[in-house]
């Protein structure tokens, strides 16, 4: 009996999934460089500060949980890294929300 | 000669002329949760280090930048939008494509997998190219490491992070290379670290470019 965890995804859906994760990846990437544009000397710097980190830890945690398979390892695994995740994403967050708009 | 056959079958193995029975350890059993490790236990120890320490430094970066705010929002102005966001994209597709080469699978697919992580590595290459431009570009503005402390950790922090792609380079061509022999856990973990080098520069990229120009 093939455990779950061995059983391959069907290929067509995971190629399906890798592909719609690359173009959400990338159209955020993007979206962000435009934003940051828009709203360099806006008052509400402080937000974008906390949005663009936010997103950009936020795609750091789906490139782990998806690309590099997180989401079939142990939870201790997942969980050790998800925790990494917003642990940094907290703080950072924090810190340059505090700082933005300062200058 | 039957007696001695009898004798033979009751002596150990060591001291008998027969060859010791070899039988095929089991393959070990799948986990009862279906859960498993991505590539060696071992090496996640390494790649979680590796991100806590990058952590820090981030997290040293933004302390530093609540100290000069206005020095981190004039010299970010100096980077270009441009080669990051290419470098961004480049190092996605990158691991779009080593994400393929894990789910092929199959004796039949090892040209194709061989291919898909060629594509990367070649990928990984022109990271380093655009970053070179990069480096060239400010350097022939005047911008080098002792600038000031905003570009102290640009260079730093960015150049950490080329050793690893191209640490992360050669490991993929030692696993295209390595196929179909590379067990499956070589390859995965081969994988983990490629994706743990993207996902880096993912928050890499907003913290360097976008966020001290909002300081």
């Amino acid at each position: 009996m093939i455990a779950q965890a061995e059983r391959p995804e069907p290929s067509a859906n995971s190629f399906r999934s890798d592909l719609t994760l690359l173009l959400v990846l990338a159209l955020t990437t993007v979206l962000g460089v435009l934003v940051v544009e828009a709203h360099v000397s806006d008052s509400a710097r402080q937000i974008w500060v906390s949005v663009i980190l936010g997103i950009g830890f936020a795609k750091a945690a789906a490139i782990g949980v998806w690309y590099m398979r997180l989401r079939r390892a142990p939870l201790l695994l997942l969980g050790g890294f998800l925790v990494w995740a917003a642990a940094f994403a907290a703080v950072l967050v924090v810190l340059a929300s505090m700082t933005a708009g300062r200058s | 000669v039957t007696a001695d056959a009898s004798v033979a079958r009751e002596l150990p193995d060591f001291l008998s002329d027969r060859t010791p029975r070899r039988t095929p350890a089991p393959p070990p059993a799948p986990p009862a949760s279906g859960r498993r490790i991505p590539g060696e236990a071992g090496l996640w120890v390494f790649l979680l280090g590796d991100l806590t320490l990058f952590g820090v430094f981030f997290i040293a970066f933004v302390v530093t930048m609540s100290a000069q705010p206005e020095l981190w929002a004039t010299s970010a102005t100096a980077l270009h939008d441009w080669p990051g966001m290419t470098n961004t994209v480049v190092l996605l597709t990158a691991s779009f494509l080593v994400a393929r080469a894990v789910s092929t699978r199959g004796a039949p697919r090892v040209r194709a997998r061989r291919g898909l992580l060629l594509g990367a590595a070649g990928l990984g290459v022109l990271f380093v190219l655009v970053k070179a431009g990069e480096y060239a570009a400010l350097a022939a503005a005047g911008i080098t490491p002792g600038t000031n402390l905003f570009f102290t950790y640009y260079f730093v922090l960015t150049g950490i992070h080329l050793a690893h792609v191209a640490i992360g380079i050669v490991v993929l061509v030692v696993c295209a290379t390595r196929l179909p022999s590379a067990t499956p856990s070589f390859v995965e973990g081969s994988a983990s670290y490629w994706h743990m080098v993207d996902l880096l520069w993912i928050i890499l990229f907003p913290l360097l470019y976008l966020v001290g120009r909002l300081a």
